[in-house]
């Protein structure tokens, strides 16, 4: 089909809109994938911990510390079962951090990192606890 | 081949799978981020003081706590709450952990009043070490809420079908089949047996449903007398939907024993679910007479979901398959506590004495003046599976601590030759490991479970034997099924077939993912029974003559 000088001008306008977008955020950075720069204090643990206990059960334990490595934790089945003989479906959880920007301003989140879940992110209050996974300290 | 079925005596119900966590969520929607800011600390005027590496008695600070309990619990027991702090109950736990705990010299020392929660600061409470193979050392630091502990402690009897089912897969795609049925039960009636496949419950998919409420409902329960509507497919491939009617049901601790005629050479075979204390004894002993008569060649232990139980009846068990000569002189176990106990139980005070090799009856349904049967053999074929655990592996241990010759067909143990007392503070009931079995050989580190290996070790954890995957394909008992056709064949020939894992494997459960969440499911009604003796008060060995 033959483009006619309507369709030429409404692709015309479609560019200006995106030209436009671009110009409202210039500089957006990505999400980042990111990891603890440090090994976390009491505070982090807990809110880390408290965290993950209110959203998946009390079933479920972690390390924060494996936040230092790559950025990734895993929660796991604590073991109650063995308590009571009841089998429980507690499937491990993994989450990981995130660096994401509002200009040049980082939030770093802790995400559900499993498909077809709706656990809510949490939002470390300090963001500079977390540095880009690969940047050295 | 002659079979030879136990009596059906009564037992609790069948605890069977509960709850289905995680995993089922349906959407891929984002939620909105939610901020969480940090608990503010309590107030400072209500804060004991933290001296890093100095503990005040746990008793200092017990009880104390932040919302007391009034009243009696569900036994009628007067709770000893008093008006205390959070501060007061995290600083219980950091000194009750320094008493008891077995690493203790392994927690860092962290100030209480930095902690928002007694669970979140008892989580830090534990060691981080891993074992060989990566793994935790520590998998079983858990609570309970007290009011709910005290419930499933005391509950006499559950609702159920009779069908005892295994997660092969907990995640989507889920993959749930029955391991073994009670005989007589509404599941057997049904026409559950080793080996369905539940394909809905209730008309949810089990494979990929996500109303995991309606599954969990549906496997699980809460009362006799539901009506639950199953879709399963049978060991031959045909679908079938039934209507299975909850009960209470009775769980016989030896579901089956047979001996075998095989080539000429007789085994016994006993397939045993459970070590619970109220009827397994007298199973066990009914059992061993048959065998004992029967003068068979080789003995078959099937543990394979078997998550242990009273170590006393282990005791007995193992004595049943040793016999009086190979024990004599001999302990069974003798639990090790932390470096501070001293030869003292920390819990108890009492002073800490080996487990024997029982010979008779103990009480719990044998009288003492009873003498133990035995088959009296040096070498024994135990069947496992990562749900054999606890009292099951304290008989695989401590039968090699007497030099029983130990061939482990199937697959690793769940790894827990550790134990605890179940103690609860406001409210919170606290499992912490306190204390590890060893044999007569000092040997307790298998926190990695055993795992049967070639070539041969006299070693660590690895054990003489052949990996084999579970078999669905055939009923518990079947010489033909692969966990027992290669104990068979290997009594045969001294060695395991040679096409036996990777046959096996792809025979039986190349359609089976595995799930590492699976490890941790040590099935066990169990462990709550086994350490019982000392929550009730009930110390065997200390009041048998």
């Amino acid at each position: 089909m033959a483009l006619s000088v309507r369709h030429i001008g409404l692709i015309a306008l479609g560019s200006a809109a995106l030209m436009g977008c671009e110009t409202v955020l210039p500089h957006a950075k990505k999400p980042q994938a990111a990891r603890l720069a440090e090994a976390p204090d009491a505070a982090l643990r807990d809110l880390i911990r408290n965290h993950i206990q209110n959203t998946l059960g009390s079933d479920y334990i972690v390390d924060p510390e494996e936040l230092k490595g790559d950025g990734r934790l895993l929660a796991k089945d604590r073991g109650r079962a063995t308590a009571t003989g009841q089998v429980r479906l507690i499937p491990p959880a993994h989450f990981r951090l995130e660096l994401t920007y509002d200009g040049d301003e980082p939030t770093c989140k802790l995400l559900r990192d499993d498909p077809d879940t709706n656990t809510p992110d949490l939002i470390l209050t300090d963001a500079n606890v977390c540095v880009p996974v690969g940047q050295v300290n | 081949m002659t079979r030879i079925w136990t009596p059906l005596t009564l037992m609790l119900g069948s605890a069977l799978l509960v709850a289905c966590g995680g995993g089922g969520g349906s959407s891929q929607q984002s939620v909105a981020p939610t901020p969480v800011a940090p608990a503010p600390p309590p107030a400072t005027s209500s804060e004991n003081t933290w001296t890093q590496g100095q503990f005040q008695p746990a008793s200092s600070f017990k009880s104390l706590c932040a919302a007391p309990r009034s009243g009696v619990d569900a036994n009628g027991d007067a709770f000893d709450d008093r008006s205390g702090t959070l501060s007061d109950e995290l600083f219980w736990l950091r000194s009750w952990s320094d008493e008891t705990y077995l690493w203790y010299d392994e927690i860092t020392d962290q100030n209480p009043n930095n902690f928002s929660t007694a669970l979140s600061y008892f989580d830090e409470l534990k060691t981080n070490a891993v074992t060989v193979s990566g793994n935790p050392v520590d998998q079983f630091h858990f609570t309970y809420d007290s009011a709910e502990w005290l419930q499933i402690r005391t509950s006499g009897s559950s609702s159920g079908y009779g069908a005892e089912f295994v997660i092969l897969q907990s995640a989507p795609p889920r993959d749930i089949r029955v391991a073994y049925v009670e005989p007589g039960s509404p599941a057997a009636v049904a026409g559950f047996t080793r080996g369905t496949k539940l394909l809905t419950i209730d008309g949810v998919s089990v494979m990929n449903g996500s109303d995991t409420d309606t599954l969990n409902d549906g496997l699980f329960p809460s009362d006799p007398g539901e009506d639950h509507t199953f879709e399963i497919e049978a060991l031959d491939g045909t679908r079938s939907t039934v209507t299975v009617t909850s009960a209470t049901v009775t769980e016989d601790p030896v579901n089956e024993v047979e001996v075998l005629d095989v080539n000429g050479r007789k085994y016994g075979y006993v397939h045993f679910t459970t070590f619970s204390p109220i009827t397994a004894e007298e199973a066990l002993f009914d059992a061993f007479d048959q065998l004992q008569a029967a003068n068979i060649d080789d003995i078959v232990l099937d543990l394979r979901y078997n998550g242990g139980g009273l170590l006393a009846i282990a005791s007995q068990l193992s004595y049943m398959i040793a016999g009086p000569t190979l024990t004599n002189g001999f302990n069974f176990e003798t639990l090790q506590f932390n470096d501070k106990a001293n030869g003292v139980n920390p819990v108890t005070g009492e002073p800490i004495r080996p487990t024997p090799f029982y010979d008779t009856g103990v009480g719990f349904t044998v009288p003492s003046s009873r003498a133990a049967p035995s088959v009296s053999k040096p070498r024994v074929f135990v069947l496992t599976t990562g749900r054999t655990c606890s009292a099951s592996e304290a008989v695989m241990n401590g039968l090699r601590g007497i030099d029983i010759e130990v061939i482990q067909i199937g697959s690793t143990t769940c790894g827990k030759p550790y134990g605890f007392y179940a103690t609860d503070n406001c409210g919170t009931t606290f499992f912490t490991i306190q204390f590890r079995g060893v044999n007569s050989k000092n040997f307790g580190d298998y926190a990695d479970g055993f795992s049967p290996g070639q070539p041969v070790s006299t070693a660590g954890d690895v054990i003489p034997g052949c990996p084999v995957d579970d078999d669905f394909t055939k009923l518990l008992g079947d010489p033909e099924e692969a966990l027992l056709a290669t104990a068979i064949s290997y009594a045969e020939t001294g060695a395991c077939p040679a096409s036996t894992a990777s046959t096996v494997s792809s025979k039986v459960a190349s359609d089976i993912p595995t799930d590492s969440a699976l490890d941790l499911m040590n099935d066990p009604r169990v462990q709550a029974l086994e350490f019982s003796r000392v929550l009730n008060g009930r110390e065997l060995g200390h009041r048998l003559p």
